[in-house]
């Protein structure tokens, strides 16, 4: 049944090629053939992989691992690429999460969209086309193959957000995601062109992960740290850290389903899980572990930071998302890979259900101020209200979310994230986790903001449109109600062993995460070891001293195992796990105080601190930044190539040099006088000349 | 001291069948002509024809006696494959001049005569006997009669003050040259007692001290002079455009491609067979020579206007081209510029022969480039032809001027003259503007006044379609002339 | 080599002149007969061709379908000609794209049809000949050829500017040519010299022991004549106004397969002749080709006209080829000549697009666009495709190219591969500001609201080029693969004369240094004990 695996992201591409091609004439004839086309299509990849998945659990787990090679890609030389899948717990994961996700908003989208005219298909097409990418991404088993999944989601994600391409906000958001995707693109391919040459120069020319892995220990230190670096580059674009995270927000301008599936649940962890499946690599240089999670955390607290005082509903869970992130890249960066991957799993749960829930919103906004022709701003909270009785369904699907992205205990959120900042801690990285913590208060906080702004109070749409406010229809509500279920209780799938459960996430993933630094070392020593054995029989003493280094290296492993495990008291523990929440309450009090008590509070604030006020507002004013600093430059520049040495001195040079033979020749040409007495001095001279020149040949 | 004897020598026909061939037709025109009834105004093609079955009755004697190698007449005419090939030169040049002119001549109603054709040939006889002279008498007497002719012809449009200028121009100067080269005879002979060039040849090998007289190289340097004149030489260059502006045109094409082959022909007969040992000193100046021919050639052209005047100073450039082989001084050398001067007179003729088409019957000429704006597409089989020479003479695959231009740098190169090679390739390259300036007007141009040609008469499309397949046979399948080029120099009496 | 035991080189590349003749009968008023014919011929042709790749050898290195016989039998030249796996893949872009072109002229050439077809069907013999030519002059002969029918294609049929732009276009490819067949003179008499035969035949040129101080110029005049081909930089700016000036047929042929010449003539000849000189060339092409890529990309993103947007997006693109090819390694030439035909197919795709918004609108200024794809959804569609492909997103083609490239590069010298791969970014912000500002923002222009999309003849002559734009990026292996002797055994090849010249050269400098040492050796040795 293994060998069914590319079946997988092959229902999804049928999809693409029914919809892409016909689709102008289905949706002609029937528009609802198309969204069921689309909907069969990762319908039955997600029944596929729900097989697959139960059919590997089935295996003992050290045999969780299946390589399907379905044909040559890319070869020459030393290069062989291959179109090839594998299933292992990982994979299997996150291809359950992404068909199971992509198949509601799917049928979310249904309803979302289909007054669009003319172009319903060309919607399902791009999502279609986004779940085959992105089921490449995962299911891929070599590096190559993964970059095909990753630009191809980016594809998507540009097509997406410019779908109302009239709009040309929506035209240049795409843009400046794919273009940013772009730099970060640059350092992931050149991470693994070092990569691929450096493991090369070891004789293991491959990309592939099964045999990349066990031949890392290979690279040297600095090398491993510089591919480490170059890969998550490629994950700052894709998943939205800085410096490259600027994209995201923009990202919004897409429809409402897209910003739930791609720039939430799926596309946006990828950077998360390349490092996931990288674990081995990236354990061997520590300093990029520890970039990551500075980038992490930093990204973290910026992007919430920002994300306090937007008014756009889909902005603040942008920067939610950004925010989100980080913790994420921190888990990771702290060797926290399991961790890091739970709550990629919960967040994709409660972020979907928030967009959703979000574009329900907006759905319902865009019908109101519709239906009394006002133009206000649809997703401007400001412009909400009380949509607590209108739309009920939403506003507790909605709240779900909330308690579990604020980390309230209970909810998916708090067991993913607190086992993010536990482990940070315990790696003994303080100040990192302090950031975590922070920035955990500002996320209870502008959420709360949120829900209060949106569902509470009065309704402040104007030119009473709030009267033709009500709930979306079922196929947008039950699929809320099914994430709002996975966002309460995804998260028992990982409770930690101090809250009485067995970490069953961190063992499931273990056959691949299970090279953790400790264990890895500890490989690498026996593999020294065993090579100095080899060794041994042409020059015995230098063995000796190898297999010596060898045992220590791993001696060494050992002991840092003991010292993670034994350091921290299970008091610890509790007592982070006390404070976070305690942070979290103090969030949701705060904004509790701010958008329900004291509703002044909120502009007073703004007036006594502008400066910053605006300075938040302006999102750190990077975007202009980057203006200033890196696209006004390069634009200067280019005009200056093109009109300055591509015009003035290239082809003034070639120009110029017609035109001095052509100034020479109408000089020339006057001495062409029409008079025989000067031809005749003319031959004269040549006359002399020859004579004189023969003369002097005669002396020599 | 040898006795003067006075001996009358074998009558070899087959030595001088072509040359005699030509004369005899050329008094044949004369003769009909002045019983030709005519009628005022009205032209006929009747002394054309004559002179077209001449013409073609003399280039298979030509071809039939290549083979031939000997010495006739006391050494006067050296009937060689040399002068064999020569004749073949002349004799296509004629034949095109001639297919050309009957179409001319109702624009030139004065070509319609007994004495043009009657000129033309004689002129022809004269060129071929340049190329057959073993004797530096007869050599001068052939360029004379080859000369006087031409001066007549330049000044046969008797209306036009430009022609009459021109052949007024030209007589001038030319009688100029000639006393040079006279000159230039007369000390060489002072300097070793013969005319004859092999004997001279001879008479150095056995006096080396000889060679570096200041009698014999005054001698060199002033026949330089009257040859490099008639090549159009730099700086002795300076009365071609001129000339060829205000010549009739069929007579201008005429002069540009025979007078060319035939002052060729014998500057090399004398300078190999004669001067050979001076093979060294000469080499220096005429690789200058070559250079500046060719570079003031195709510069100053750039600048032309008159479609004429710019094929003079292209005339002035391929002299240099030529002056390549001649400076490369190998048998291969000499071969190339054999094999040049035949595909420079079919595209030279070709072109000067789409001029001539297109000439106005009240006399007047079409010589502006831009009255061949769009005339491209208005009349594609002329267009093609003349796209088709334009290429040629640039040097442009797969036209005969590209197999022409790659024997000469060809054998350049294997002598040892790189720079030369690498010079005339620039020049070839500046030269690509002016001759694709004319495609450029024929083709992408759209015609300012409405220039119409008169119905071309049979005999030029045939001296046209003839050119344009020379053209292209001796681009594309060059090898069987290239061998007789090859053997004509083999073969060449020493 | 000839396993079919018939001239079938010769049948493909001289049957368009066949076609010619046809056409030359047709009267000029006929247009569509003309039209008719031409396409009839160019898509015979296209299926002529297809023998070769049926039964193309993938096993041998060597030359295969061979043809050879004397031609200037004097000079030792000779009618020789031959197809190996560098050359297979571009014969077949020829002649698939040149139906395409007369295609996409349909209704574009309205004037002088007749004669616009034959300079398409002589263009197309020029272009084979060159491509399967194993004869210095031979290929000399086509080479130049070549530029007499494309001239005349952008003279006659061009923009407002086509003059400059083909005269031009003519001078510098023929100045920098001229140069080579010196070279090729030159190289024809030292091999004479050294080993007695008078030829032209590159297979026999290959073998010959070139000095190495007469290599550098020898190789140098090839190398102009082949940059200025490519276009590399700085030979390049010939191209934007040829490109823009151009009809969308001569544009489409002018990418697609006359700068391959260049290209393809850097492999097949200056490299192989020259391993020696190319080495020590290659940091400096290197460069060049880096700074082309990177030139090209950022010259085009401040175009305000399409088509020159796309010709200089044509600079970069050759850029990655070039750096590829000398890159010297499997994945490099391979890659390198993946992305020659890459370049045909995207570029070509675009320079159709191009042209087709042209046919309508009259304009090709990106400002006078924008909302396009809201009327013309096929079009969006379309272009989208060659825009993915020409910024090389995985899955198309030109993934494929410029992956192999990097790899091949990053091994040769991994800091230009850095610069290159930086490149992708530029491509990317280049076309999609394009896109966008053509394809996307609001209909804001009225005369743009009622453009009609693309009929079927357009769709027809876009769609193979959009088909493979998919299945090379998905199955490079079927294009691959044929290659994979020729290339290997061109390095292998390489590598070994290289070895021998730097051996050569050790051995001349350790006499230098002997003979200089020689006479105070004595002394010298005395004071250093």
């Amino acid at each position: 049944m293994f060998d069914k695996v590319w079946l997988i992201p092959i229902f999804p591409i049928i999809g693409v090629l029914i919809n892409g091609l016909l689709g102008r004439r289905i949706e002609e004839i029937n528009k609802d053939i198309v969204h069921w086309v689309a909907c069969v299509a990762v319908g039955l990849s997600f029944v596929l992989t729900c097989v697959l998945f139960f059919q590997m659990l089935g295996l003992p787990p050290d045999q969780r691992l299946y390589e399907f090679t379905w044909f040559d890609w890319i070869s020459g030389g030393v290069l062989h690429t291959y179109v090839a899948y594998q299933i292992d717990p990982l994979s299997m994961m996150m291809c359950m999460f992404v068909t199971g996700v992509g198949f509601l908003i799917h049928v979310y989208s249904i309803g979302y969209m289909y007054h669009e005219e003319g172009r319903y298909y060309r919607f399902f097409t791009y999502l279609n086309l986004f779940m085959f990418s992105m089921i490449n991404l995962i299911l891929a088993n070599n590096y190559l193959l993964l970059f095909l999944g990753w630009e191809g989601v980016g594809l998507c994600s540009y097509l997406l957000i410019g779908f109302w391409f009239s709009e040309e906000a929506n035209a240049i958001a795409g843009k400046k995601a794919f273009i940013t995707n772009r730099v970060g693109d640059f350092g992931f391919i050149l991470g693994l062109l070092l990569l691929y040459t450096q493991l090369g120069a070891h004789g293991v020319w491959s990309l592939q992960f099964s045999e990349v892995f066990p031949h890392v220990h290979l690279l040297s230190p600095s090398m491993a740290t510089a591919i480490c670096l170059l890969l998550f580059v490629g994950c700052t674009a894709k998943s939205a850290q800085i410096p490259l995270y600027v994209w995201l927000p923009d990202a919004m301008a897409g429809p409402t389903p897209v910003s739930a599936l791609i720039h939430a649940a799926t596309m946006v962890t990828s950077g998360v899980y390349m490092i996931a499946r990288s674990n081995i690599l990236y354990s061997l240089s520590p300093f990029a572990m520890g970039v990551v999670a500075t980038f992490g955390a930093l990204t973290a607290i910026f992007a919430a930071s920002i994300g306090l005082v937007q008014n756009d509903i889909k902005k603040v869970l942008a920067y939610s998302t950004v925010s989100q992130l980080g913790y994420m890249f921190l888990g990771l960066g702290v060797g926290a890979f399991a961790a890091g991957m739970f709550h990629v799993l919960t967040h994709a749960f409660f972020k979907a259900l928030l967009f959703l829930g979000s574009g329900s919103v907006i759905h319902a906004m865009h019908h109101g101020l519709h239906k009394v022709h006002s133009h206000a701003d649809a997703q401007d909270m400001r412009n909400m209200g009380g949509l607590k009785d209108k739309t009920p369904i939403t506003y507790v699907t909605f709240l779900i979310a909330t308690l579990a992205i604020a980390g309230i205990p209970g909810f998916s959120g708090f067991f993913s994230k607190d086992e993010i900042l536990w482990q940070t801690y315990a790696h003994g990285h303080f100040v990192l986790w302090l950031i975590g913590a922070v920035a955990a208060g500002m996320t209870a906080f502008y959420m709360f903001r949120l829900v209060f702004m949106t569902f509470f109070n009065e309704c402040r749409a104007p030119d009473g449109a709030a009267e033709h406010l009500h709930e979306s229809p079922k196929s947008m509500t039950v699929p809320l109600m099914i994430l709002a279920f996975l966002a309460a209780v995804g998260g028992y799938l990982g409770v930690p062993k101090a809250l009485g459960g067995n970490n069953r996430i961190e063992h499931f993933l273990e056959p691949v995460m299970g090279l953790g630094p400790e264990k890895l070392l500890k490989k690498a020593g026996a593999a020294m070891a065993g090579g100095a054995h080899h060794l041994a029989e042409a020059a015995h003493g230098a063995a000796e001293h190898a297999a010596a280094a060898g045992h220590a290296v791993a001696g060494h492993a050992a002991a840092m195992a003991e010292h993670a495990g034994a350091h921290h008291s299970l008091f610890a523990e509790y007592l982070l796990m006390g404070i976070s929440v305690a942070i979290a309450l103090i969030g949701i009090f705060i904004a509790y105080t701010m958008y329900i008590r004291k509703r002044e509070l909120p502009a007073k604030l703004a007036e006594s601190f502008p400066f910053l006020y605006r300075l938040l507002l302006n999102k750190w004013y990077v975007d202009e930044l980057y203006e200033l600093v890196v696209i006004k430059p390069i634009h200067g520049f280019s005009q200056l190539l093109w009109k300055g040495v591509d015009v003035a001195i290239v082809d003034g040079t070639v120009n110029g040099v017609a035109r001095v033979v052509g100034w020479f020749s109408g000089v020339i040409r006057y001495l062409q006088s029409g008079y025989v007495q000067s031809y005749a001095v003319s031959v004269v001279l040549g006359t002399v000349v020859l004579i004189i020149y023969y003369f002097i040949k005669a002396l020599s | 001291m040898e006795m003067l004897e006075f001996v009358v020598p074998a009558l070899n026909v087959k030595a001088i069948l072509p040359q005699l061939i030509l004369s005899l037709t050329a008094l044949t025109v004369l003769l009909v002509d002045v019983f030709a009834d005519r009628e005022a105004g009205k032209t006929s093609a009747a002394n054309g024809l004559i002179a077209v079955v001449g013409v073609v009755a003399a280039l298979f004697s030509a071809l039939l006696t290549i083979g031939m190698r000997e010495s006739a007449y006391s050494g006067m005419v050296l009937a060689d494959g040399f002068s064999s090939f020569i004749s073949v030169i002349i004799c296509v040049v004629a034949l095109l001049t001639v297919l050309s002119s009957i179409n001319y001549q109702r624009s030139c109603p004065a070509l319609d005569s007994g004495e043009y054709y009657c000129l033309l040939l004689f002129a022809a006889v004269g060129m071929m006997f340049m190329g057959a002279a073993g004797n530096l008498l007869l050599l001068f007497l052939a360029l004379e009669t080859m000369s006087i002719s031409i001066y007549v012809l330049a000044g046969f449009r008797s209306t036009d003050a430009k022609s009459i200028e021109s052949a007024l121009k030209y007589f001038l100067l030319g009688a100029f040259a000639s006393g040079f080269l006279l000159f230039g005879f007369a000390l060489l002979y002072g300097a070793t007692g013969t005319m004859d060039v092999v004997k001279i040849g001879a008479f150095l090998t056995a006096h080396p001290e000889v060679i570096h007289s200041r009698l014999l190289l005054g001698g060199v340097a002033l026949m330089t002079v009257g040859f490099g004149f008639k090549m159009a030489m730099f700086p002795f260059h300076m009365w071609t455009p001129d000339v060829y502006e205000g010549a009739p045109t069929v007579v201008t094409g005429f002069m540009a491609t025979g007078v060319k082959a035939a002052a060729f022909a014998a500057f090399m007969r004398v300078f190999f067979i004669a001067l050979g040992h001076l093979q060294v000193d000469w080499t220096a100046i005429m690789w200058l020579a070559a250079f500046l021919t060719m570079t003031i050639g195709n510069v100053v052209a750039l600048s032309q206007t008159n479609i004429k005047r710019m094929l003079a100073y292209s005339s002035i450039a391929h002299a240099g081209y030529l002056l390549v082989g001649f400076v490369a001084g190998t048998k291969m050398g000499q071969a190339a510029i054999l094999f040049y001067l035949l595909s420079y007179a079919f595209t030279n003729l070709g072109a000067f022969g789409v001029i001539a088409l297109l000439a106005k019957k009240d006399g007047g000429e079409y010589t502006e480039l831009k009255d061949f704006a769009g005339l491209g597409f208005k009349y594609p089989g002329m267009g093609l032809a003349m796209a088709v020479f334009m290429f040629s003479m640039a040097g442009i695959p797969p036209a005969s001027g590209f197999m022409g231009k790659f024997y000469l740098f060809s054998s350049a190169i294997k002598s040892g003259f790189v720079w030369l090679a690498i010079f005339g390739v620039i020049n070839s390259v500046i030269s690509l503007y002016y001759y694709l300036r004319v495609t450029v007007v024929m083709y992408f141009q759209e015609a300012e006044e409405e220039v119409v040609m008169p119905k071309a008469s049979p005999a030029i499309v045939v001296g046209l379609v003839l050119a344009a397949l020379g053209v292209l046979q001796m681009g594309i399948l060059p090898s069987y002339l290239w061998d007789l080029a090859q053997f004509s120099i083999k073969t060449m009496i020493m | 080599m000839n396993q079919l035991h018939f001239p079938i080189i010769s049948l493909v590349t001289f049957f368009p002149i066949f076609g010619v003749l046809i056409l030359l009968m047709i009267d000029k008023e006929n247009e569509d007969v003309l039209r008719g014919t031409a396409l009839a011929f160019t898509v015979i042709e296209f299926f002529l061709s297809l023998p070769l790749l049926i039964y193309f050898n993938d096993g041998t290195a060597g030359m295969q379908f061979v043809e050879h016989f004397p031609w200037i039998r004097s000079m030792g030249i000779t009618y020789h000609l031959g197809i190996d796996g560098i050359s297979l893949w571009i014969v077949m872009l020829t002649t698939f794209l040149t139906p395409i072109c007369v295609l996409c002229s349909w209704s574009y050439i309205q004037k002088h049809v007749k004669e616009y077809m034959i300079c398409m069907l002589l263009l197309e013999t020029a272009m084979l000949g060159a491509l399967v030519a194993l004869d210095l002059i031979l290929f000399y002969v086509f080479w130049e050829l070549m530029l007499i029918p494309m001239y005349l294609l952008i003279g006659v049929w061009g923009g407002p500017q086509r003059v400059y732009a083909a005269v031009k276009f003519f001078i510098y490819t023929a100045a920098g040519s001229v140069f080579m067949l010196l070279s090729i003179l030159f190289l024809y008499y030292y091999n004479h010299k050294v080993t007695g035969v008078y030829t032209f035949d590159i297979l026999e040129l290959y073998k010959l022991n070139v000095p190495i101080s007469v290599q550098f110029w020898l190789c140098l005049a090839f190398f102009v004549s082949f940059a200025i081909k490519v276009p590399m930089f700085p030979l390049h700016t010939w191209l934007p106004d040829a490109h823009v000036q151009a009809p969308t047929a001569g544009s489409v042929i002018l990418a697609g397969v006359l700068l391959k010449m260049g290209t393809y003539g850097f492999l097949r000849f200056a490299m192989p002749l020259f391993p020696y000189a190319t080495h020590q060339y290659m940091p400096v092409i290197a460069t060049l080709s880096v700074i082309g890529i990177i030139y090209g990309a950022l010259v085009a993103m401040v175009q305000p006209d399409m088509k020159k947007l796309v010709a200089y997006s044509s600079v970069s693109h050759l850029g990655y080829v070039m750096l590829g090819l000398f890159a010297l390694n499997m994945q490099g030439i391979e890659g390198g000549i993946y992305q020659m035909l890459n370049h045909g197919i995207s570029t070509g795709a675009l320079f159709l697009i191009v042209g087709m918004i042209y046919e309508r609108r009259h304009t090709r200024m990106i400002k006078d666009f924008g909302g396009i794809a809201k009327v013309m959804p096929v079009f969006a569609t379309f272009f989208m495709i060659a825009t993915l492909s020409s910024v090389a997103v995985p899955g198309t083609n030109g993934f494929v190219g410029e992956f192999m490239i990097l790899v091949g590069a990053f091994r040769a010298y991994p800091v230009f591969a850095v610069f290159a791969a930086s490149g992708a970014i530029f491509g990317a912000v280049y076309m999609l500001w394009m896109y966008q500002r053509v394809m996307f923002c609001p209909l804001d222009k009225p005369e743009n609201e009622k453009l009609k999309d693309l009929n079927v003849r357009e769709i027809i002559t876009l769609l193979p080029l959009a088909v493979l734009v998919f299945v090379m990026g998905f199955f490079p292996g079927m294009f691959l693969r044929k290659m994979d002797a020729s290339v290997s055994h061109f390095i292998k090849d390489f590598n070994s004369r290289y070895e021998m010249y730097a051996q050569q050269r050790q051995q001349s400098l350790g006499e230098k240094i002997a003979a200089v040492t020689a006479t105070p050796a004595a002394g010298s040795s005395a004071v250093v004990e």
